[in-house]
């Protein structure tokens, strides 16, 4: 289905609202399910969603765990002698925070069916400023040529003949620590020049530009947004109206 | 002196430049002019002030380096380049400097091109227009929906030129461009120098391999700051006298 950049927008943040508002696993498991048919609907292959999952995955069991083990609500689950280990409250909250990160990385998904160029043209088509728009991409451009400053000035590093394998832990930071100005320096240069460049390119002559692009609103994107937004909206109601 | 400015597209007159930090001459007294539509190939020893020269040509040395001080005059097309708006400078000179990858920072080359244009408020259709025209201009049509990251250096160099001639400037800086190229690269790089010079536009380019580029008109040897000489490849002195 090929809907607009903006409407993908607005079913992500529906998604991701409720996920924050619920905190019930049959609710959430749900609100995934729902997430993954969409995926689907968008044609994203599955076996994607879980390889974005993995670099998440120690972090999902990290909170799960600390849910189930701080979380001391409901009945007792496991208990040795006489300290409780494990409560249904805090199992359900684990698996409720679990759930909730696996939502979040499938909806991240569903932003990756536009380009970045879509994403950028998409929110300043809604009134953002673009200055705005254009750091916030450029500062995702950025990371790279931020990593690859780190890992040439280590591989420079060792090359001189410090392997940083072997040496102990408080002597690493202190490495890191004298490696971290230049790398700094390194990264702001390079900030500079980029901006030298794009001034010279004219960036920001004048208070507006003009796209070689636009973005047009179907009928059909009109209509998924405002089910989408109906939808969250009578879902959170309910959700309310059910907690008082 | 009006006639110089008049037939030239550059004029330096007297240009000294120094660091305010360290008190540092980088260019001392430079005076020299090109005439519309020619090659001139800047070279010289590592620091001896080409890519300042280079900054102060396009206008680009106070954003570059605020704590610059600048004397003399830098006039490109009759104006000079530190007395007009941004605007007007990036529609006089355009300038590409040594390391592509921080002057390339939109998601397609396509983008990449339209940059310029759309930040000059040019209508839509005209920058399509320019856009088609330049990925046709230097053969990397192909390379439309690409990354501009994730190309090689001698694509990443044609779509930092194709970017600055978005906007067709009529001087076109290029600061040691080929440097970092092998030689199928550097020779198609050569190749878009020549067709722009046939085109009409006046190209400074600052490189240490002077044999790679042979259809240049005059080269210009910088040592310490100063302008050692300014020939053309009779060994004739080209300086003009403003």
């Amino acid at each position: 289905m090929k809907l607009d950049p903006r409407t993908k927008m607005v079913i992500a943040v529906c998604i991701s609202s409720l996920a924050v508002i619920y905190n019930t696993p049959d609710k959430l498991f749900f609100l995934l399910l729902l997430t993954m048919l969409l995926l689907l609907v968008f044609r994203i292959n599955l076996k994607s969603v879980w390889g974005s999952l993995k670099p998440f995955l120690f972090m999902v069991f990290s909170l799960f765990f600390i849910q189930c083990v701080f979380i001391r609500s409901g009945s007792s689950l496991l208990t040795i002698g006489n300290v409780t280990i494990l409560t249904s409250g805090g199992l359900l909250q684990g698996v409720g925070v679990a759930l909730r990160i696996m939502i979040l990385v499938a909806v991240v998904l569903l932003l990756t069916t536009f380009s970045s160029r879509e994403f950028i043209l998409g929110l300043t088509q809604c009134k953002l400023p673009y200055e705005l728009v254009f750091m916030v991409s450029l500062a995702i451009r950025f990371l790279p040529l931020f990593r690859d400053e780190a890992v040439n000035t280590f591989t420079a590093l060792q090359l001189r003949g410090v392997e940083l394998k072997k040496i102990k832990w408080g002597r690493k930071i202190e490495i890191y620590i004298h490696l971290l100005l230049p790398l700094i320096y390194g990264v702001l240069i390079k900030a500079r020049q980029m901006a030298v460049s794009m001034e010279s390119r004219g960036f920001r002559v004048y208070p507006k530009r003009t796209y070689m692009k636009k973005l047009i609103l179907s009928s059909l994107d009109i209509s998924v947004m405002l089910l989408s937004f109906s939808v969250t909206l009578i879902l959170i109601v309910i959700y309310i109206k059910e907690s008082f | 002196m009006k006639s110089e400015t008049k037939n030239n597209a550059v004029v330096i007159r007297g240009l000294t430049y120094q660091y305010r930090i360290n008190g540092s001459i980088v260019l001392k007294n430079i005076e020299f002019c090109i005439p519309k539509g020619e090659f001139t190939l800047v070279t010289g020893l590592s620091g001896c002030g080409k890519s300042t020269l280079c900054l102060c040509i396009s206008g680009a040395d106070e954003l570059m380096n605020p704590d610059g001080i600048l004397t003399g005059e830098v006039i490109i097309n009759g104006k000079d380049i530190h007395k007009i708006n941004a605007a007007e400078r990036a529609l006089e000179v355009g300038i590409v400097f040594q390391n592509m990858d921080t002057q390339l920072f939109s998601f397609t080359v396509e983008d990449e091109i339209a940059f310029a244009p759309e930040n000059l408020c040019l209508p839509p259709e005209k920058i399509k227009e320019r856009v088609d025209y330049l990925l046709n201009l230097l053969g990397i049509e192909y390379l439309r929906e690409s990354h501009p990251h994730r190309l090689s250096g001698g694509e990443k160099s044609l779509v930092v030129l194709a970017a600055v001639l978005a906007l067709d400037p009529p001087v076109v800086i290029m600061d040691e461009v080929m440097s970092q190229l092998d030689k199928k690269s550097k020779m198609r790089v050569i190749d878009v120098i020549r067709m722009l010079c046939d085109m009409g536009k006046t190209i400074i380019a600052v490189e240490h391999d002077i044999k790679a580029i042979e259809s240049v008109h005059h080269i210009m040897v910088l040592q310490d700051g100063k302008l050692k000489s300014f020939r053309d490849l009779n060994g004739e002195d080209n300086t003009c006298h403003i």
